[in-house]
């Protein structure tokens, strides 16, 4: 008993050491990080902007003491169906605690778009990685969060949580950006600050007795707010008086925005206070100070319009234009800058033309023989519509409506030019159709050449019996020659007495305003609007669409129904087959794109139209992705977009309305403008200025304050080895990465060891065998292999120094030497094989001190 | 406090609140928008079962010829989610601004009698059809308003939309009137109905959710809606619901003990003495007169203001011998006129550098958080800056003031003299720091004044907040329960109140309870009732009855405790009821809530 009892004893003693030893070993093994905290949305079930979900966490929290952030995964899912929409995975930098929907990838649902579905709920889910490499245990649990989005097109707050100092805030004159606003001194001194909803300091400016103004910038707050915007008079000895002028600044990560301020005029002691839209635009903020109101616009923002994806730019083409409907571009333009370059018809009978220069003139007046007279939206809303320019004779062709007998009938006609197409000298009707009145809207209207055939798409005149009477032209596609004949081949053509049933192309339909050829399937398309459904079609010869009135018909043969209604008026193509893809994207060829017009003279951002959509097609013409917004409007007014066209140098749309408001929707002051991809000012397309990367650090290693991505990009340098670091930053540069079997050639080496190696040896080497392992110099590695490697074996023996020019010497006083390789022609049977060099640098006495990076080199027929 | 102590105290409190909880009316804490039940006046949404009907004496009408549909329950939304909206069939639903017999030019004015085409009669739950008069809704119970509060409105309007006016009461007799404007209801989010009253399937429609500023009002109890005066005489107004976010709960108010740099309010023995070594010194030219002591204002109620003579008063932010032009420098030495020497206590005259107090009792912000101060600033006023420092972050904040002259304050004139009398104004602002729950306020600085030829005096500050313990706290789930739910709005912050929410529990019973304890067990239901599951985590609990709604839910509420002996004792709720089922006892999820941060 007395043995049994020491052997328990003496079992449990090494149960207990055994469990010091687990306890002691389960100490040193990595333990996950917390789980993160959100700090935004610091609550669940907020109501955010789809297209700005600022999703941060606390800072990382491990209970490994010195295990550090690694990197961070932030997922937004939809909850029903429970699918992962987005994903920012592995994020790095800054973004580790504050991604951005930029900062990641839309997928499933959401596959093409560029913001978050609107009115939908989510789940945001977040997780944290720490350094110890441990792949069990490195990640934290997630944390998740549910939200959901608002609508689309609803004006919200600007948030910021700070102004970056660097690139430095500016605040210049609206009407002359180069001119800086300097307030002035007093006691107390003018001052503008920039402040949350809470009253929290993002940006003080103060006037001082100097040039110039005083610029307090506090640390960033914990979480973003909404701001406003206070300018406060002091006491200056007079009003204080400022002209309308532009904030602009930086967030982190090099998020810009813009504030755009109204003239001021503020007496002494007083102060004007604005809210800021999530675009820029200011509203008086005084009868509602703690919450954001967009009731009371102080100043709007220039350009009303916002382009989704990073990338791209808008810009204005033309201007003071009267209800632009359709956009046609001259097929093959001249490269002066009088030629012209596109045609717009305005509703009221006006052709403008545009040239290269931008200069905008009448080409063609009075193509109406009557004045719309009608209430405006209403029976007001006809008049001049379609147009399309021959390609051989550069005449443009329009179809509008005409008064005849004390009706309004639709008609084509082919108007000439006797100077280059700058001012139309003579009009011939081509096709008139007498007998069929058409009024508002359901008129005649979008026209198109296809391989010499014009199409016509023809409203059904608010007669929607006409859509199914093949002998009438309303309702129609019809498809005729550019004489105004019809083409035989016509599916309801039957020769003799030439009737509307001969032009029929395709029929059935209410008021399709805008229709274009995808070249890839050598479809056309269709957009059209019904009375609470619209559709998009495929146009088959022979197909009756099927309007009877009724929103069930516009589902016919829908590749897309918007229901509700959203107003779509013109369709246009991106594809290479168009000014070779108007300078798009990849991506984007071959996808429509559709502005939606949404309700008749809507006044400010729409949750339905006043945007441009894009649809993604697959090779059998089915729509496989879309709507996708493109543009949205973002202003105040009543500008939306109508007329598209896809032209050399990116995609053209019109403001139909003046977006200000004057006299009504039929005021002159409407635009054309341009959707570009490309932005000059961030030349990497990543959607964040070039001046802030730079500012903020990003790589421009040779200092031409060009960011090097873009320096690789734009072909100003090179990157023969691979390393996404231009070759001539690396210490090893040559000037080519190929050379021909057949004629030889020289490659020339630029070696820069830095000035810590001047005056050193060095040895240029070769390998055809490969990098890795590389070849090991005391404590250095040569990339370069060397075992059983001929030329590794000739390159350190400098076998010809006519060959190898320089390839073994001392380095300059700034660490720099040059070498060359001259290469003779040589058998075809190296063909394929790549060669490296590198460099080995040396003291006197033979000790390595640096090797460079290798370079390829490969052999060409 | 010793452990065994504070365990006493606490138990106390709960014997106290276990008493209590009898008594009728227990608080919930308001921490999301109150859902204002409207005084509706119209049946005027689809239900199920109030289609095809046009002619039912007691049902549904339409405002003018649409309405929403509602057939298959309230729509999943989230702006709708977030309001009380009627669901059900059969009742009224809406407050109606209009007149149906006039809407739309007359098209829908009632059947004098039924017939068979989409226009119905006048419904028996409709005693005028005119309601085109001002519509209102008494607050059976007053809502406090604070600096976040606002009202949402959810609306919309008919043939062609326009505006009308919203009226807030409030218990003090004031009211504010604001405009809220709607597009014409066609063609929304919003599932809708046409053909009138009978309520056919038909286009969507619109609604507008208005957001209404009401933190001008903090301080008052809203009282009364009312909805008024069309712009649009041919529309139909339907207005389903108002949301009005109420003033916080209130937290522990912290009253900042300052860093005061200056002597410079007038206390009794001080007037008279401008070359007083150690005595007082103007900012300026003026000081505040307390020698019978701090006015009793609301203004000051608030605060602690320094009511003895001979020590720092304030924080001076400026330079007295360059304020005001520099009229008043400091004399080289006493010399009997009004401007005395450079007292004692100021080492430098040159105070317009940041002026910081840390605190002493750093102060964890909530939801309910904020910072009040009181000061003044002559030769024009103007603007400084206060900076809250927190352990990871700073927030930033600019107070304005006018000049000081003209107030309501009695003061003292004659520089250092302090003789002849004056008038001088005191400001106040209050400054939101809830968005920065969480954070730990350690310091507030003061600096960066906007007006180099004036002095700015701080006179006080305090923050509300919840109190900070070295531990970390919050709630703990341990599960257990056999149905019910228990949750917490709390987060166990020292110096905030604590709650704990019951869901699931039997509709309006009696026989509920919570049971409250400072240990955690774990006792089998089963093991008393073999036909129960759920795990029994109360050790040796307290119990209170729990009031359960019609929505079977309760809430247990513990205020705020402020003592730091505090920090780290966790208490556990459960909630128990009895049941007439196989198994007798309806058990919810346990709960603890640790004192921390």
């Amino acid at each position: 008993m007395h043995s049994r009892s020491r052997s328990v004893t003496d079992v449990l003693a090494r149960l207990a050491l055994a469990a010091t030893a687990l306890s002691a070993a389960l100490a040193a093994q990595n333990q996950p990080p917390a789980a993160p905290r959100f700090t935004e949305p610091p609550i669940a079930n907020l109501v955010l902007n789809p297209s700005d979900v600022h999703m941060e966490t606390a800072p990382f929290a491990d209970p490994n003491p010195g295990d550090q952030h690694a990197a961070s995964d932030f997922e937004i899912w939809t909850v029903s169906p429970s699918q992962r929409v987005w994903a920012g995975l592995g994020l790095t930098g800054f973004e580790k605690i504050h991604a951005h929907l930029g900062d990641g990838t839309f997928e499933n649902s959401h596959t093409g778009w560029h913001r978050l579905f609107a009115n939908t709920q989510f789940v945001l889910r977040a997780r944290h990685k720490d350094d110890s490499g441990v792949p069990a245990t490195e990640w934290s649990p997630w944390t998740s969060v549910p939200f959901a989005t608002g609508d689309a097109g609803i004006k919200l707050p600007m948030l910021l949580e700070d102004v970056d100092d660097v690139p430095a805030p500016t605040w210049t004159e609206a009407s002359n950006p180069s001119a800086a606003i300097d307030l002035p001194p007093g006691f107390p001194s003018s001052m503008l600050r920039i402040e949350t909803d809470t009253r929290w300091q993002l940006l003080r400016i103060d006037g001082t007795t100097g040039p110039g103004n005083r610029v307090t910038n506090p640390p960033g707050l914990p979480v973003h707010r909404a701001i406003r915007v206070v300018i406060e008079a002091g006491n200056v000895g007079q009003n204080l008086q400022l002209p309308a002028s532009d904030l602009r600044g930086f967030e982190h990560s090099c998020a810009s925005f813009v504030i755009h301020l109204p003239a001021i005029d503020l007496p002494p002691f007083s102060r004007a206070e604005f809210w800021v839209s999530d675009h820029g635009g200011t509203y008086d903020a005084t009868g509602s100070p703690f919450v954001p109101t967009f009731t009371n616009l102080a100043r709007s923002v220039p350009l009303p319009w916002e382009p989704l994806q990073d990338g791209f730019t808008l810009d204005v083409v033309a201007s003071n234009l009267r209800m632009p409907v359709n956009i046609a571009f001259v097929p093959n333009p001249g490269t002066g800058p009088l030629d012209p370059k596109f045609y717009v018809t305005e509703l009221y009978g006006t052709i403008k033309v545009v040239t290269n220069n931008g200069t905008v003139g009448d080409y063609a007046t009075n193509l109406l023989n009557y004045t719309p007279s009608g209430a405006f939206p209403g029976s007001g809303e006809q008049g001049l519509a379609g147009i399309a320019v021959d390609p051989t004779s550069g005449d443009v062709l329009v179809s509008h409506l005409w008064r005849t007998g004390g009706q309004n009938n639709p008609r084509i006609t082919r108007l000439t030019s006797q100077n280059g197409g700058l001012t139309s000298s003579s009009r011939q009707v081509i096709l008139n159709m007498l007998g069929e009145p058409q009024g508002q809207s359901h008129q005649i209207s979008a026209l198109e050449i296809v391989n010499g055939e014009l199409f016509c798409h023809m409203g059904d005149g608010f007669n929607f019996q006409t859509a199914q009477n093949l002998g009438s032209f309303r309702g129609k596609i019809l498809r005729m020659d550019l004489s105004g004949a019809p083409i035989v081949t016509n599916p309801f053509y039957n020769g003799g007495a030439i009737t509307a049933r001969d032009y029929v192309y395709c029929y059935g339909v209410r008021n399709p305003f805008g229709g274009a050829l995808r070249a890839a399937d050598g479809r056309r398309y269709c957009v059209e609007n019904g009375p609470n459904v619209d559709r998009l079609t495929q146009l088959v010869p022979g197909r009756n669409f099927g309007w009877n009135n009724t929103n069930a018909s516009m589902f016919n043969f829908a590749l897309h129904a918007w229901d509700p209604s959203a107003g779509p008026v013109s369709i246009a193509f991106v594809q290479p087959q168009t000014f070779g893809g108007s300078d798009f994207p990849a991506e984007l060829q071959d996808r429509a794109f559709v502005t939606e017009s949404g309700a008749t003279y809507a006044q400010g951002e729409q949750t339905i139209g006043k945007r441009i959509t894009t649809f993604a097609f697959d090779m059998n013409g089915n729509v496989t992705n879309g709507p996708i917004p493109f543009v949205e409007y973002t202003g105040d007014g009543f500008a939306t977009a109508a007329a598209l066209a896809a032209g050399p140098d990116g995609l053209y749309f019109s403001e139909f309305y003046r977006d200000a408001m004057t006299t009504g929707p039929t005021a002159m002051g409407a635009r054309i403008l341009r959707v570009r991809y490309g932005d000059p000012l961030d030349c990497d397309g990543n959607g964040l200025p070039d001046s802030c990367e730079l500012a903020s650090g990003a790589a421009d290693c040779n200092g031409n304050g060009v960011l090097d991505v873009c320096d690789l990009q734009n072909g100003t340098s090179h990157d023969f080895d691979g390393n996404g670091v231009p070759d001539e930053c690396d210490p090893l540069f040559a000037s080519v990465d190929e050379i021909s079997l057949s004629t030889g050639g020289t490659v020339d080496f630029d070696l820069d060891a830095g000035a810590g190696n001047a005056g050193q040896l060095y040895r240029l080497l070769g390998s055809m065998t490969g990098t890795a392992p590389g070849t090991q110099f005391g404590s250095l590695t040569l990339p370069l292999n060397s075992f059983n490697d001929p030329w590794f074996q000739l390159t350190s023996t400098v076998f010809s120094p006519t060959i190898l020019q320089g390839t073994i010497g001392q380095l300059d006083a700034a660490g720099r030497a040059q070498a060359a390789i001259v290469v003779p022609p040589l058998p075809l049977s190296l063909l394929g094989i790549t060669f490296h060099h590198a460099y080995l640098v040396t003291d006197p006495a033979t000790q390595p001190l640096f090797t460079s990076n290798a370079v390829p080199l490969t052999m060409a027929p | 406090m010793h452990g065994l102590a504070v365990l006493d105290l606490l138990a106390r409190t709960l014997a106290t609140l276990v008493v209590a909880a009898w008594l009728p009316a227990p608080t919930l804490l308001a921490q999301g928008p109150v859902q204002v039940p409207l005084n509706y006046n119209w049946n005027g949404i689809a239900h199920a079962g109030e289609t095809g009907q046009p002619d039912a004496p007691n049902g549904f009408r339409s405002i003018s010829d649409r309405a929403l549909d509602f057939t298959g329950g309230v729509p999943t939304d989230p702006v709708l989610s977030r309001y009380a909206l009627v669901g059900t069939a059969g009742a009224l639903d809406m407050v109606h601004l209009g007149n149906r017999n006039t809407v739309d030019n007359g098209n829908w004015a009632f059947d004098s009698s039924p017939n068979s085409n989409a226009v119905g009669t006048q419904p028996s739950w409709l005693s005028n059809p005119n309601q085109t008069g001002s519509q209102t809704t008494n607050l059976t119970t007053p809502i406090p308003l604070g600096l976040q509060s606002q009202a949402t409105v959810l609306f919309h309007v008919s043939n062609g939309g326009g505006s009308c006016d919203v009226t807030f009461s409030f218990q003090s007799g004031a009211t504010a009137t604001r405009t809220i404007t709607a597009p014409d209801w066609f063609n929304g989010a919003f599932a809708g109905r046409d053909s009138v009253d009978r309520a056919d399937a038909g286009n969507n429609l619109g609604l507008v959710e208005a957001t209404l500023d009401l933190s001008a009002f903090a301080g008052e109890a809203l009282t009364r809606i009312a909805f008024g005066n069309r712009s649009n005489t041919n529309a139909g107004y339907g207005i389903y619901a108002v949301n009005v976010v109420p003033a916080p709960e209130p937290a522990t108010e912290t009253r900042i003990a300052l860093n005061y740099n200056w002597n410079g309010i007038v206390h009794a023995g001080e007037a008279g003495l401008p070359d007083a070594p150690n005595g007082y010194r103007s900012i300026a030219d003026k000081g505040l007169d307390f020698r019978t002591g701090v006015p009793a204002t609301p203004l000051l109620a608030g605060f602690d203001l320094v009511a003895a003579p001979g020590s720092p008063d304030l924080v001076m932010l400026g330079n007295r011998n360059a304020v005001g032009s520099a009229q008043y420098p400091f004399d080289p030495l006493p010399d009997g006129d009004n401007l005395g020497t450079q007292p004692a206590w100021l080492p430098n005259p040159d105070l317009t550098g940041p002026q910081t107090t840390t605190l002493a009792t750093p102060v964890l912000l909530d939801g309910s958080s904020t910072a009040s101060f009181l000061y003044q600033m002559s030769h024009g006023g103007g603007a400084f800056d206060v900076t809250f420092t927190f352990a990871t972050a700073s927030i930033t904040t600019t107070l304005t003031a006018s000049d000081w002259a003209g107030g309501s304050y009695l003061a003292l004139d004659d520089v250092d003299r302090a003789q002849t009398f004056t008038m001088l104004r005191i400001e106040d602002a209050t400054i939101d720091l809830s968005p920065a729950s969480g954070l730990v306020l350690t310091a507030i600085t003061f600096g960066n004044s906007s007006n180099s030829n004036g002095s700015c005096a701080i006179l006080a500050a305090t923050v509300t907040g919840c109190l900070s313990c070295s531990n970390s706290g919050g709630p703990f789930a341990y599960g257990g329960g056999n149905g019910p739910t228990m949750s917490t709005s709390a987060t166990g912050a020292l110096g905030c109140p604590l709650d704990w929410q019951v869901q699931g529990a039997t509709p309006g019973t009696l026989l509920g309870r919570f049971a409250l304890s400072f240990r955690a067990t774990g006792i089998q239901l089963s093991s008393v009732f073999p036909a129960c599951s759920g795990t029994i985590h109360v050790d040796m609990p307290l119990t209170a009855v729990a009031f359960v709604d019609a929505t079977g839910t309760a809430t247990f509420s513990l205020p705020a405790q402020t003592d730091p002996g505090f920090c780290g004792l966790a208490i556990i709720a459960q909630y128990a009821e009895l049941v007439p089922t196989s198994c007798p006892v309806l058990l919810s999820d346990a709960l603890s809530i640790t004192i921390g941060n």
